[in-house]
C-alpha cells in the first residue's frame, strides 16, 4: 500500500516536472529563435516566427508577438496565410492596448471571416471610430442570416460617445460654470461658480468702496487664479474625456455582442 | 511492469538532474546571445543564457552579466562583472563596464583601486574613468593626476577629455553664484535675486506680485490709517511675501548651483560609458 503510494507520489511528481517544462513558453521562444539565427530556409523561419508569437502570446507578451508576426517574410505566404498572419497582428495589438495601430491592419486584414468582422469592430471602437466600427458590428451579428436583434445594436450606437471639442469647452468657460457644466462635472462646476463669485464680489465692493487699486489689481490676482485655473481645468477634463469615453464604450459593446451571440462566445472566436 | 516504470521514471529524474547542473557549454550560444541582444529580444538572450545546463565559464558569466547591463538590471550586472578574473579574456571589458555601472549606483570609490592595478592596453580610457570618477567625488587633486594620461588625439575619448576639462575649470577655477548676493539682491528689489539666479520670469512675476500687494497696503494706508485692519491685513501679506521672496532668491541659487552640479555629473557618467563600445570593440 505504501509503496503504490509512494510511487503515484512520484509519478505524479515527475509528470508535474516534465509537463512544467513542455510549457515553457520562454524557452520555446528562444529555441525559436535559434532557427531564425540559424539561417533557416524561408518557410521554416517563417514557421518559427508564427510559432514564437503564439508563445509570446501565451506569455501575455503581446505587442511583442505583434512585432514577431511583423518580422513574418509575406511574400512567401499564401494569400490566406498572409490574411492570418495580419489577422494575429490586429489581434495582439488590440489585446496590447494599442488600438491605434491596430487600427492601421483593418484595411490589409480584410473582412472575410466572422472573427475579423468582430475584431474590426471592437478595434474601431477603442479607437474611437465608431460609424466604421457599426458597420463591422452589424456585418458580424449578421454573418448567419437577418439578426433580430440589429435594431438593438444599432440602437446602441446612436448613444455612442460624441468626442468633446476643447474651442467649446474653452469658450463656455469663459462663463462659469458652463464649461464644467459641458464636461458633465455639475459639482465641480458650482464650486468654480462660487469661486469666481467670490473673486467678482471683492473686485465690486471694492470699487464701490473706492479702494481702486485694491479692486483693480488685488481682483486681477484673485480673478487669476479662479477664472484663468477655471479655463486650464475645462481643457484639462476635455482631454480626459476624449480618452477614456471610447474605453468605455468598446468595453459595453463588448459585452453587448458577447450578449447578442452568445451561442458562439466571442472571446473564443477571436483566438480561434 | 510497476517496477519497470518506476526505474524508467528514476533514470529520466536522475538525467534531468546531471544535465541541471551544468555540462554544456556555452559555445556558439555566445554568438546567439549577442545576436538577440543586437535584436533587441533581450528578454529571450536572458533565458538563453540563464538556462542551468551550462558549464561555469568566464564567457558564461561575462555574457550574463551582459545581458543584465542590457536590462538595466544594474547591480546585478555589476555583481556578475566583477567575478570575471584578471586573467580572463573579458576582463578589461567587465572592468570598465563595471566601473561605468557602478559611477551610475553611486559608488566613485571602489572602482578606483581595480582601475589603478590595470595595467593593460587600455591605458588612456582608464585614465579618463579615473578623471570621471575624481569628478564625481569632487576630488581635484586625483582629477589633475589623471588628467595626466589625456592627449586628445583619440577620436572617442578626445570628446570626454575635452569635456571633463571644462567641467574641471567651471567647478574649480570659476566663481560660483552666490546665494547671499542672490537675497541681498531681493531685498533692495524683490525678484531681481530670481533674476540672477536665472529665473528671469519668476523675478518679474514677484516685482510684479509684491509691487501689487504694496500698492494695495499703500492705498489702504493712505485712506484708513496704518491702525486700521484693512491696511494690516494687507501689509502683513506684502511683508510675507517680501521676506518669502528673500529667502526663495537664497533658495533659487543653492537649487541652481545643486543643478548645475548634478547637470555636470549627469555629463560625466555618459563621457565615462559612452567611449566604451568604441574602445573596447
Amino acid at each position: 500500500m505504501l509503496k503504490t503510494r509512494l510511487f503515484c507520489i512520484m509519478c505524479i511528481s515527475l509528470c508535474a516536472l516534465y509537463s512544467s517544462r513542455a510549457q515553457d513558453w520562454e524557452s520555446m521562444a528562444v529555441e525559436l529563435e535559434r532557427t531564425v539565427w540559424n539561417g533557416a530556409s524561408i518557410e521554416e523561419t517563417n514557421d518559427a516566427l508564427i510559432r514564437k508569437a503564439a508563445c509570446y502570446g501565451r506569455l501575455g507578451r503581446y505587442a511583442d508577438a505583434s512585432a514577431t508576426l511583423g518580422r513574418v517574410r509575406m511574400f512567401a505566404l499564401e494569400s490566406e496565410e498572409q490574411g492570418q498572419v495580419l489577422y494575429g497582428q490586429e489581434l495582439y495589438w488590440f489585446m496590447s492596448g494599442d488600438f491605434g495601430q491596430a487600427a492601421t491592419l483593418i484595411g490589409e486584414v480584410g473582412d472575410g471571416s466572422r472573427e475579423a468582422l468582430l475584431l474590426h469592430a471592437l478595434v474601431l471602437a477603442y479607437a474611437g471610430k465608431y460609424d466604421e466600427s457599426e458597420i463591422y458590428a452589424a456585418r458580424f451579428v449578421s454573418w448567419d442570416g437577418p439578426c433580430p436583434r440589429l435594431g438593438e445594436l444599432l440602437k446602441f450606437y446612436e448613444g455612442h460617445p460624441r468626442p468633446r471639442k476643447a474651442s467649446a469647452a474653452m469658450a463656455l468657460a469663459f462663463v462659469p460654470p458652463l464649461g464644467h457644466f459641458y464636461n458633465g462635472a455639475y459639482g465641480e462646476g458650482l464650486l468654480s461658480l462660487g469661486l469666481n463669485g467670490g473673486a467678482a464680489a471683492f473686485v465690486v465692493a471694492n470699487l464701490l468702496g473706492g479702494y481702486w487699486v485694491t479692486g483693480i489689481v488685488g481682483g486681477g490676482i484673485l480673478l487669476n487664479y479662479t477664472f484663468m485655473g477655471n479655463q486650464e481645468r475645462n481643457a484639462a477634463l476635455v482631454r480626459q474625456h476624449n480618452a477614456q469615453d471610447p474605453l468605455a464604450f468598446g468595453d459595453a459593446l463588448r459585452n453587448l455582442l458577447q450578449d447578442i451571440t452568445s451561442d458562439i462566445g466571442i472571446d473564443k472566436l477571436l483566438v480561434k | 511492469m510497476k517496477r519497470f516504470l518506476l526505474i524508467l521514471l528514476l533514470s529520466a529524474a536522475t538525467a534531468e538532474l546531471a544535465f541541471a547542473q551544468g555540462t554544456k557549454f556555452l559555445g556558439s550560444d555566445f554568438e546567439f546571445a549577442d545576436y538577440l541582444i543586437e535584436n533587441d529580444l533581450k528578454l529571450d538572450a536572458r533565458k538563453l543564457v540563464w538556462n542551468p545546463e551550462y558549464m561555469e565559464s568566464d564567457s558564461l558569466l561575462f555574457v550574463r552579466g551582459w545581458v543584465e547591463y542590457q536590462l538595466k538590471e544594474l547591480e546585478k550586472a555589476q555583481d556578475l562583472l566583477a567575478l570575471i578574473p584578471e586573467t580572463s579574456a573579458f576582463y578589461p571589458k567587465a572592468l570598465f563596464y563595471g566601473t561605468a555601472i557602478s559611477a551610475h549606483l553611486g559608488d566613485y570609490s571602489s572602482p578606483v583601486k581595480r582601475l589603478e592595478e590595470y595595467s593593460g592596453p587600455y591605458a588612456e580610457l582608464k585614465g579618463v574613468q579615473l578623471a570621471g570618477l575624481a569628478l564625481l567625488r569632487d576630488d581635484p587633486e586625483a582629477f589633475r593626476s589623471a588628467a595626466q594620461s589625456f592627449t586628445y588625439s583619440d577620436y572617442a575619448l578626445s570628446g570626454p577629455e575635452k569635456e571633463f576639462d571644462a567641467i574641471y575649470k567651471s567647478r574649480y577655477e570659476s566663481r560660483r553664484k552666490s546665494p547671499w548676493l542672490a537675497a541681498a539682491a531681493s531685498a533692495v528689489v524683490p525678484g531681481l535675486g530670481k533674476i540672477y539666479a536665472g529665473k528671469t520670469g519668476e523675478g518679474i512675476s514677484s516685482l510684479l506680485l509684491i509691487g501689487a500687494t504694496g500698492a494695495i497696503t499703500a492705498e489702504h494706508w493712505v485712506k484708513d490709517g496704518i491702525s486700521d485692519w484693512k491696511t494690516i491685513v494687507p501689509l502683513l501679506f506684502t511683508a510675507a511675501l517680501y521676506i518669502g521672496n528673500i529667502y526663495g532668491s537664497y533658495m533659487s541659487v543653492s537649487i541652481y548651483n545643486s543643478d548645475l552640479r548634478n547637470a555636470q555629473n549627469t555629463a560625466v557618467l555618459y563621457n565615462v560609458h559612452i567611449p566604451l563600445r568604441s574602445v573596447l570593440k
